[in-house]
C-alpha cells in the first residue's frame, strides 16, 4: 500500500470546517468518495450523474476517484456504484460544540432550578445553587433561612436587579440582634479616636460567616492594629507601650492587709506559724480566679489570727461624765428606777466620775465634751430620760442626724434595760457595777460607761455605728456640730480604739456624690476586680501553667519600701502605695515574646465592649404577663 | 524554551503584584477579594478569548503561538490566583464547590493536554509514518482489501487455504479496525508482539510460497499498526479537549453566576 | 511473471498544433524565414517538415487580443505571418487588462467580513462574476482561449507601442531562457502567427545556423549585457568593458527545459546518486575555466565523498563559482583544480565568463579594496564560528566557504534531501516540524477561512527525519507550473513574487497542475449555491478549476496557515535559510 499518495489526482483537499465524516467510516468500512452534503444526509448514494450523449449514457466519475468506470452506467441512467445511505456522523469539533453547550444549558438548568425551587425565605432550600457554606451552629439555630441576614433573599428576579445596584451592608443586619456597650460600626464599640477620621467598621471584617459550624473569625496581628492605632508597634515585644504607671494596683485596697509586714513578719512569727498560709493560694482561691484571684473570706483566712481582735474594742454611748451639779429630780428618778429612796444629801455635791461625756453623746447632745458647764444640764437630762424612758431619747437624737432615720440599725440588739439601770446609778451619782463580764458582746453599761460590744466580724451595730459616724461627719451646717462629729467620728474609726476595731482592716475612702457633695465610705467588702474593657488576663491559664506553689511572685512582687498602711491615713483613696511593685511589661515579655508564647494582640486585649443582644428575655415575660391580663 | 521565560516572568511579577496587594489589604482589613477576583476574572477572560483568536485567523492579532504560549502560563498563573483568592484547596457551600470542581477540571484536562501535546507528536513522528487523521477509515479499507486481496491470490496461486482460515479465524480481526488502542495511548507495544505472535504461530503450517504471502501480510500489518498508532494518539490529541472546552465554558457561566450573587448578596 | 508492454512514446506523439495539416506545412516552407532554413542539415528522425508539422501551429488573434503578457512564464515564440502587432513598451498595461486580478490587501473590516463569508459549499462560484469580469473569448480550438483587451483604442493612446509585422520573431528569450515575458503583445489587427514551441526552436536553433546566430545574438543585444551589468560582480564596470564581457561570455544550458516532467517519471523510481538525469557541467579536479554564473535554474555542488557525491550547496539564479580556483590560480598557486562537481538540477542555464576576462576587469578591483569589492576567502580553514551567512549580496558562496567543505554527513543531509527533492526551487516551501505539530489542522482551517471556507492546501508531503514539506505551493523561483498556461491565469504577482492563479480566466485544461513536480496545485470542480456541480452543458462534465496557496496575497496576516499555528511548527521557509543556516535540524 502505498501510503505516499499525494498527487493532485490522487488527494483531494481535506476539509477540516465541514461538518460531517461519512457515516460508513464509522464503523469502519471503506467511506464513499463524494463525502455528506452540506445538510448531512449521505451524498455517496451513487458515483456520479450519468449523462446522456448521442443516446448513450456515459459515466462522469470524477478522474481522482478513478474517472469513468469500466461498467459505465445501466440502461436506464442508473450508475453502476450505488449503495445505500449512510447516516453521516459529525466530526469530533462539532460534537465537541455539542458537549459545551449542553455543559453550559446544564449549569444555567441547575441555578435557575434551584432559584426556582427556593422560595421559601425562611430555609434554605433543595441544591441552593446560592448555598454559599455551612452556617455557625449558633446562627444555623437562631436564624430562620437566608433572608435573616441577607435582606435580598427571595425577592425574585427583580429585587436581585435592585440590589445589584444599592448598597448592602450585611453588618448592618448583625446589629438588629447583637448589641454592644457602644456604637456597632465603630473600632472597639467606643468613639476613641476624636482627633481624627477613622474608618467606619463593619462586622464582617473579621466574622465570616458560612465558614462551618465554628464561626471564623479573623486572627488579628499587629499589624492590622496598626492601620487604625496611633502607637504604631511591631508586637507585644517589640515596640508595645509600657504598662501604666501602677498597673495592676490602680485603686485603693478596699482591705487593709499589708502584705509587705504579714509576709515577712507575722506569718513568720513562730506564734503564728500553724494558723499562718504556707503560700499565697491559703489565702488567695484559686478556684475563684480569673481576672483576679480574689482572697477568701475572713471567716476562712483572718479569724483565725484576728478574730480576738474584733469583740476587744467597744463602742461607748455614753459615758458619765464629771458633772457641776445635780439636776436630777431624786423623786423621780426613784420612782423610775423603781429603787429605794435616799434622800438626797446636802452635802456639796461631788461627781462620782471625772471623765468627759463620751464623743457619741457629745456629738448627739450637740455639746462640748471638754466644757462641763455647758453638758451639764443636757447630760443629766439625758441621764434621767435613760431612766425613765430608756433608749426613747437617744433613739430621737440619733434618727434625727440623718436624712434617713438609722436608730434601728444604730440601737439594735439594745436591751432597755441597760439603760435605765446604768442610769438609775449614775442618776444617784454612783457607778454601775456589772454583775459580771459581758463577754457575749452586745449592748451593756459598765461602771460609767454604757457600752456596745460587737459580737464578732460582721457586727451590724458596729457597721452602722461607723456608718453613721461618717455620714454625719459630712453634713455641713453647723460648725462646731461639725467639730464634735468629726470627733465622735475619729473616734469611732480608729483602728486601735474605734468600735470593732473595723477601720483596722477596712479603709475609708472619700468619694462625690453627683452633686458634688463629698462623702465618706467605709469598704466593707473586697473591691470588685477592675474590668477594663478591653485588656483582658487570666489567671487561670498562667497558674497552670507555671505552677500554683511559687508562681505568683514571679509577677507580684513585694516593695519592701512600700508605704502601704501609712497610705491608708488620707481618706483620699488616690494617694496610696500599693504593697507590690507595678508589673512591667518586661515581666510578661519573659515569655510572651517571638517564638515563644504567643504575643498575638487577641490573648489580651478584647476588641468588643459588652458584646450581648438585644432582646432579653426577662422582658419578653414581662410583656407576656401584659397579654394574659 | 526560550521564548517562554518572557510571560513566564511577566505572570509572576504579576502574581507577586496581586499577592502583595492582597497582603496590603488584609492587613487593613479590608476585602482583598476583590482584587484577586478581579485579578482572577481577567485572568480568565484572556484565556478564554484563544478559542476567540482561534475563531479569527484572519485579523492581525498577535500569531497563534504567542497566544499559546500566553494561554499555557496564563493558565497556571490563573492556578495560583484561584488558591490566593479562595484562601483554600476546597470550600464550603455547594455553588463554591460547583465552582471550584469545574476550574480544578479545566485546569487538570489543560495540563494532560500540554503534556499530550508535548509528549506524543515526537512519538507519531518517531514511527515514520503520516497520516491524516479523518483518512484513516479509507486508508485501513484500503490495507483491508489489499490484504484481502493477497489471501485470496494465495489461496488462488498455492491451492492451500491456510492461510485464509487463519485470516479469517485470527488475523481478520485486527485488520477491521483500529486495535490497542488503549496500549497505544500508553506506549505500549502490544499491537506489535500480537502481530509477531499471530503471524508466527503459522509458520510450521506452511509452505514456501505461502510464507511469501504469509510476509506479505505482515508488511500490511505492520503499515496497519502504524495508523492504529496515529489514530490512537490524534484521538487524543483531539479528545482531550471535549473535555477541557465544555469545562471551560461551565466555569465561565458559573463565574458570571458567582460575580451575579456577590453583587446580589454582598456589596 | 506477466508483462505489460507497451509501445514506446515518442516525441511527436502529442503534436502541438492538432490540426496542422499537410497543406499547412506546404505554406510554411513558403514563408520567407522558413524558406531559408537549410532543410538538409537537419537529421531524418527530427525533419523540418516534422517540425513544421508537429512542434509548430498556427494562431489566429482578432483585434486586441493579447498573445503574450509581459511576467508571464512561456515556452513558445512567435513569428508573425500575416497581419500587425503592437507591443506595449514600458511601462507596460496594468495587469487588470491582461486578464490578471489585481491583488490589494483587505483592511480590516474586510478581513473580519470573512468570518461570515464562510460558505458553507465547499468551492461555491458565483456564475454572474464569471460572466462578467472574463475577458476570455472562447475558441474552438481547446487550449487557446484568448484574453483579449477590452479598449484597444484606449490602449494604443495611453501606452507607447512598437509594431510587429510579417517575419518578426519574438518570444524566443522566454522559450529558450526560461525568463519571463519582457513586454506585452496584442494584435492591432486580425493576425495570423506562427507558434513555435520551444522544442521545436530549439532543433532549429541547433540545425540551422542562421536561426541560431539570429537567436544568440538577439540574446547577446537585448538581455546579456543588462543581466551582467544587474550583477554585483560586474556592476562596477563601465560601457565599454561590460561590453567587453558581454561579448567573450559564453551562453551554456544544460539539463531539459521540462525537467518537472520526467522528474515526475523519477520519483517512483529508485534513486541512484543522481549521475544519469543530471548532466555534469564540470568535475571535481578538473581545470578550472571561467566562472560559472548562473541565470536560470538550479546547479547541485557536490564534492567526493565516499563512494558517492556529498552536495554541500547548490546555486540559485544569479549565483556564481569558481572565481576562487581562478584567484588562486591568477596568484601563482601551482595546480589549481576545481574542488567541486557542478552538476545541473533539472535545467540550469550558466554564463561562463572566459578566466582572462576575470583576471583582467574582476581581480583588480577586488584588491583595491573599493567597496563593492570582496576579498576572497583563502582556501584556509576557518574556525566554525556559528551560522555561516545567508546568500551575501554580491551573490558568492558566503565568505565562510570552507564550512561547506567541512559538513559532516549528517549535518548536510538534510540538504541533500532537499536538493534531491528539488524543494531547493522553493522560495516559500511550507515546513512542518512533526516534532511540534499535534495534527490539529489550526493551519488547514485557517488556510480555508481566508479562501472563502476552501483550503488551498493539504497536510500531507515527503518527510525527512521530522520534518514534512506539505503539498503546499513553493512559489518556486523557477516556477514550472506557469509554463504551458494558455491564458495566463497562473502568473506570478509582480508585487510580492507569489504565484497566482485568477480563478476566473483559468480554463481548467490541468497543465499547470501536471505540470508541478510537487503536486501543489489542485484542481476542484466548482459548485453552486446547492452544493451541486456546475456542469458543462455540452457534456455535463463538471467545469474544473485549478486551486494552490496564494500566499494569502490579499490577507493583512500574511500566510495565514504560519499565523493560526499554535506551536510555530509551521513555517514557510526558504531552502537556502534551512539548509545553509547551519541550524540543527528541527531547529529552525
Amino acid at each position: 500500500m502505498d501510503t505516499d499518495k499525494f498527487n493532485h489526482d490522487q488527494s483531494p483537499y481535506e476539509r477540516p470546517n465541514f461538518p460531517y465524516l461519512c457515516g460508513r467510516g464509522a464503523f469502519w468500512r471503506t467511506p464513499c468518495n463524494k463525502g455528506p452534503k452540506i445538510d448531512g444526509s449521505c451524498g455517496g448514494t451513487r458515483d456520479c450523474e450519468p449523462f446522456l450523449k448521442e443516446n448513450r449514457w456515459m459515466c462522469r466519475r470524477d478522474k481522482q476517484f478513478g474517472g469513468a468506470c469500466v461498467e459505465g452506467p445501466g440502461p436506464n441512467g442508473e450508475c453502476s456504484w450505488q449503495r445505500p445511505p449512510c447516516a453521516p456522523r459529525k466530526t469530533l469539533r462539532v460534537v465537541r460544540g455539542r458537549i459545551t453547550l449542553l455543559a453550559v444549558a446544564a449549569i444555567v438548568a441547575l441555578i435557575v432550578f434551584s432559584q426556582a425551587l427556593n422560595h421559601d425565605v425562611s430555609s434554605s432550600g433543595v441544591i441552593n445553587i446560592s448555598d454559599a457554606g455551612p452556617l455557625s451552629k449558633t446562627h444555623k439555630k437562631f436564624t430562620e433561612g437566608c433572608s435573616s441576614c441577607h435582606a435580598i433573599y427571595g425577592q425574585g428576579p427583580l429585587g436581585w436587579a435592585k440590589a445589584v445596584f444599592t448598597q448592602l451592608d450585611i453588618s448592618e443586619r448583625c446589629v438588629d440582634c447583637h448589641s454592644f456597650g457602644g456604637p456597632g460600626s465603630m473600632a472597639h464599640n467606643n468613639d476613641l479616636a476624636k482627633d481624627r477620621e477613622v474608618r467606619k467598621t463593619e462586622c464582617i471584617m473579621c466574622h465570616s460567616e458560612h465558614s462551618g459550624e465554628k464561626m471564623s473569625t479573623r486572627q488579628l496581628t499587629s499589624e492590622q492594629c496598626n492601620t487604625c492605632h496611633k502607637n504604631k508597634f511591631e508586637s507585644f515585644s517589640m515596640g508595645h507601650p509600657e504598662f501604666p504607671d501602677r498597673y495592676p494596683y490602680f485603686e485603693r485596697n478596699a482591705i487593709k492587709f499589708d502584705h509587705g509586714s504579714h509576709l515577712k513578719k507575722h506569718f513568720e512569727n513562730p506564734k503564728f506559724t500553724e494558723k499562718a498560709p504556707t503560700s499565697c493560694i491559703g489565702c488567695h482561691k484559686l478556684d475563684l480566679s480569673d481576672r483576679e484571684v480574689r482572697p477568701q473570706a475572713y471567716e476562712t483566712i483572718c479569724v483565725d489570727c484576728h478574730g480576738s481582735q474584733i469583740t476587744k474594742k467597744d463602742l461607748v454611748l455614753v459615758r458619765l461624765p464629771e458633772l457641776v451639779n445635780d439636776l436630777i429630780d431624786r423623786d423621780a428618778l426613784v420612782q423610775a428606777c423603781n429603787s429605794l429612796t435616799e434622800e438626797k444629801s446636802d452635802e456639796e455635791f461631788l461627781s462620782v466620775s471625772t471623765e468627759m461625756p463620751a464623743l457619741v453623746s457629745a456629738f448627739l447632745l450637740n455639746v462640748p465634751e471638754d466644757d462641763p458647764e455647758i453638758y451639764n444640764q443636757p447630760m443629766q437630762e439625758l441621764i434621767f430620760s435613760m431612766a425613765e424612758e430608756s433608749h426613747t431619747a437617744i433613739e430621737d437624737m440619733v434618727n434625727s442626724q440623718t436624712k434617713k432615720p438609722m436608730g434601728d440599725q444604730l440601737l439594735e440588739g439594745l436591751n432597755p434595760e441597760v439603760l435605765k439601770r446604768a442610769a438609775c446609778s449614775w442618776g444617784l451619782n454612783l457607778e454601775y457595777e456589772l454583775p459580771a463580764e459581758a463577754k457575749f458582746g452586745g449592748w451593756y453599761a459598765d461602771m460609767l460607761e454604757v457600752r456596745y460590744k460587737p459580737m464578732g466580724h460582721r457586727d451590724p451595730v458596729a457597721k452602722s455605728w461607723i456608718e453613721f459616724a461618717l455620714a454625719v461627719s459630712k453634713i455641713e451646717n453647723d460648725e462646731d456640730k461639725m467639730v464634735r462629729a468629726i470627733a465622735m467620728r475619729d473616734e469611732v474609726i480608729s483602728p486601735k480604739e474605734g468600735v470593732g476595731g473595723c477601720v483596722k482592716c477596712h479603709a475609708v475612702s472619700e468619694s462625690t456624690t453627683i452633686d458634688g457633695k463629698k462623702k465618706l465610705d467605709i469598704e466593707w467588702n473586697y473591691k470588685e476586680a477592675i474590668t477594663r474593657p478591653h485588656s483582658n488576663y487570666s489567671h487561670s491559664s498562667h497558674i497552670e501553667t507555671m505552677g500554683n506553689k511559687s508562681s505568683c511572685s514571679n509577677c507580684h512582687i513585694l516593695d519592701d519600701k512600700a508605704e502601704y498602711m501609712a497610705s491608708f491615713k488620707e481618706f483620699d483613696a488616690s494617694k496610696w502605695s500599693s504593697n507590690f511593685l507595678s508589673i512591667k511589661r518586661e515581666t510578661c515579655v519573659q515569655c510572651h515574646t517571638k517564638s515563644q508564647i504567643n504575643q498575638n494582640c487577641q490573648s489580651c486585649h478584647i476588641y468588643h465592649i459588652n458584646p450581648g443582644f438585644k432582646k432579653k428575655i426577662a422582658s419578653v415575660k414581662s410583656q407576656i404577663s401584659k397579654i394574659q391580663k | 524554551m526560550k521564548r517562554i521565560w518572557g510571560y513566564i516572568a511577566t505572570a509572576i511579577l504579576f502574581f507577586l503584584l496581586i499577592w502583595v496587594w492582597t497582603l496590603q489589604l488584609e492587613r487593613s482589613l479590608n476585602y482583598s477579594e476583590f482584587v484577586s477576583g478581579g485579578a482572577l476574572f481577567f485572568v480568565i477572560f484572556v484565556l478564554c478569548i484563544f478559542n476567540l483568536r482561534k475563531r479569527l485567523p484572519f485579523l492581525p492579532l498577535w500569531p497563534a503561538h504567542k497566544w499559546f504560549l500566553l494561554h499555557t502560563v496564563a493558565g497556571f498563573l490563573a492556578l495560583f490566583l484561584f488558591w490566593l483568592h479562595a484562601d483554600v484547596l476546597w470550600p464550603n457551600g455547594l455553588y463554591s464547590q460547583i465552582l471550584t470542581v469545574l476550574f480544578y477540571g479545566t485546569t487538570l484536562s489543560g495540563i494532560l493536554g500540554l503534556v499530550l501535546e508535548k509528549i506524543y507528536p515526537k512519538l507519531l513522528t518517531r514511527i515514520d509514518l503520516e497520516c491524516i487523521y479523518e483518512r484513516i477509515p479509507r486508508d485501513l479499507g484500503e490495507i483491508r482489501r489489499e490484504a484481502e486481496k493477497v489471501i485470496l491470490e494465495c489461496t488462488e496461486k498455492t491451492g492451500s487455504d491456510t492461510l485464509a482460515q487463519h485470516y479469517y479465524e485470527t488475523l481478520g480481526w485486527f485488520f477491521r479496525r483500529p486495535r490497542f488502542i488503549i496500549n497505544n495511548i500508553f506506549g505500549g507495544q502490544n499491537a506489535q508482539t500480537w502481530i509477531i505472535r499471530k503471524c508466527s504461530v503459522l509458520e510450521r503450517f506452511l509452505n514456501d510460497a505461502e510464507r511469501g504471502y504469509l510476509d506479505q501480510i505482515y508488511v500490511l500489518a505492520e503499515t496497519k499498526m502504524k495508523i492504529d498508532f496515529h489514530y490512537a494518539l490524534q484521538t487524543m490529541l483531539k479528545k482531550w479537549l471535549l473535555v477541557h472546552v465544555p469545562f471551560a465554558a461551565a466555569v465561565m457561566v458559573m463565574m458570571i453566576w458567582h460575580l451575579i450573587v456577590i453583587q446580589v448578596f454582598f456589596i | 511473471m506477466t508483462i505489460t508492454t507497451q509501445s514506446r512514446p515518442q516525441r511527436w506523439d502529442q503534436p502541438f498544433g492538432s490540426e496542422m495539416t499537410d497543406a499547412d506545412v506546404e505554406r510554411l516552407l513558403g514563408v520567407p524565414e522558413i524558406q531559408a532554413i537549410e532543410a538538409d542539415k537537419f537529421p531524418s528522425g527530427i525533419s523540418l517538415k516534422g517540425i513544421l508539422r508537429n512542434d509548430v501551429r498556427i494562431m489566429r488573434y482578432k483585434v486586441g487580443d493579447i498573445v503574450i503578457r509581459e511576467g508571464d512564464y512561456g515556452n513558445s515564440a512567435f513569428l508573425v505571418l500575416n497581419g500587425s502587432l503592437r507591443v506595449v513598451l514600458a511601462p507596460g498595461l496594468p495587469g487588470e487588462m491582461l486578464g490578471r486580478r489585481k491583488i490589494k490587501k483587505k483592511n480590516i473590516w474586510q478581513a473580519l467580513k470573512q468570518l461570515w463569508n464562510q460558505k458553507k459549499n465547499p468551492e461555491f462560484r458565483d456564475i454572474q462574476n464569471y460572466n462578467n469580469k472574463s475577458g476570455v473569448r472562447e475558441s474552438a480550438v481547446l487550449g487557446s482561449s484568448h484574453v483579449f483587451l477590452q479598449d484597444v483604442p484606449a490602449v494604443l493612446d495611453s501606452n507607447k507601442t512598437a509594431v510587429l509585422e510579417g517575419g518578426a520573431l519574438f518570444g524566443e528569450l522566454a522559450a529558450l531562457g526560461r525568463t519571463p515575458r519582457t513586454a506585452s503583445i496584442f494584435a492591432g489587427k486580425d493576425s495570423e502567427l506562427l507558434e513555435i514551441r520551444w522544442q521545436g526552436l530549439r532543433e532549429i536553433r541547433k540545425y540551422d545556423e542562421g536561426w541560431r546566430r539570429l537567436i544568440d545574438q538577439r540574446y547577446r543585444q537585448n538581455a546579456l549585457k543588462a543581466h551582467l551589468g544587474a550583477t554585483s560582480i560586474f556592476s562596477h564596470l563601465d560601457e565599454n568593458d561590460l561590453q567587453e564581457v558581454a561579448d567573450k561570455t559564453v551562453f551554456e544550458t544544460y539539463g531539459t527545459f521540462d525537467w518537472h516532467l520526467s522528474y515526475k517519471q523519477l520519483q517512483g523510481q529508485e534513486r541512484v546518486d543522481g549521475k544519469k538525469d543530471e548532466p555534469e557541467i564540470c568535475l571535481q579536479g578538473a581545470y578550472p575555466d571561467g566562472l560559472l554564473m548562473v541565470r536560470a535554474g538550479f546547479a547541485r555542488i557536490s564534492v567526493e565523498r565516499g563512494n558517492g557525491r556529498q552536495t554541500i550547496t547548490y546555486l540559485g539564479a544569479g549565483e556564481y563559482y569558481g572565481a576562487d580556483e581562478i584567484y588562486r590560480a591568477w596568484k601563482g598557486e601551482p595546480d589549481v583544480a576545481l574542488k567541486v562537481t557542478i552538476s545541473a538540477l533539472g535545467y540550469v542555464e550558466f554564463l561562463r565568463v572566459p578566466s582572462k576576462i576575470i583576471e583582467k576587469h574582476l581581480f583588480p578591483y577586488w584588491e583595491s579594496g573599493r567597496p563593492g569589492g570582496t576579498r576572497v576567502v583563502t582556501a584556509e580553514p576557518e574556525q566554525r564560528k556559528g551560522t555561516p551567512d545567508r546568500k551575501a549580496e554580491n551573490g558568492q558562496m558566503s565568505g565562510r566557504m570552507q564550512d561547506y567543505f567541512d559538513q559532516t554527513f549528517s549535518e548536510g543531509a538534510l540538504q541533500e534531501w532537499a536538493v534531491q527533492e528539488r524543494f531547493v526551487n522553493g522560495t516559500q516551501a511550507m515546513l512542518i516540524n512533526l516534532d511540534k505539530c499535534v495534527r490539529c489542522d489550526d493551519c488547514v482551517r485557517a488556510c480555508a477561512s481566508t479562501h472563502d471556507g476552501n483550503p488551498r492546501f493539504i497536510r500531507h508531503g515527503k518527510t525527512f527525519q521530522n520534518l514534512m514539506v506539505a503539498n503546499a505551493c513553493m512559489h518556486c523561483a523557477d516556477p514550472v507550473c506557469m509554463i504551458g498556461c494558455p491564458t495566463g491565469a497562473i502568473h506570478r504577482s509582480l508585487t510580492g513574487g507569489m504565484v497566482i492563479i485568477n480563478d476566473d480566466t483559468c480554463i481548467g485544461c490541468e497543465t499547470c497542475a501536471n505540470s508541478c513536480p510537487y503536486s501543489n496545485i489542485r484542481m476542484v470542480s466548482i459548485n453552486d449555491e446547492n452544493g451541486k456541480n456546475i456542469l458543462d452543458p455540452q457534456n455535463h462534465k463538471p467545469i474544473i478549476k485549478a486551486t494552490k496557496c496564494d500566499l494569502c496575497a490579499d490577507q493583512i496576516t500574511g500566510p495565514a496557515c504560519a499565523f493560526a499555528c499554535p506551536h510555530e511548527a509551521l513555517k514557510r521557509v526558504d531552502f537556502r535559510d534551512v539548509t545553509r543556516s547551519g541550524e540543527s535540524i528541527g531547529g529552525y
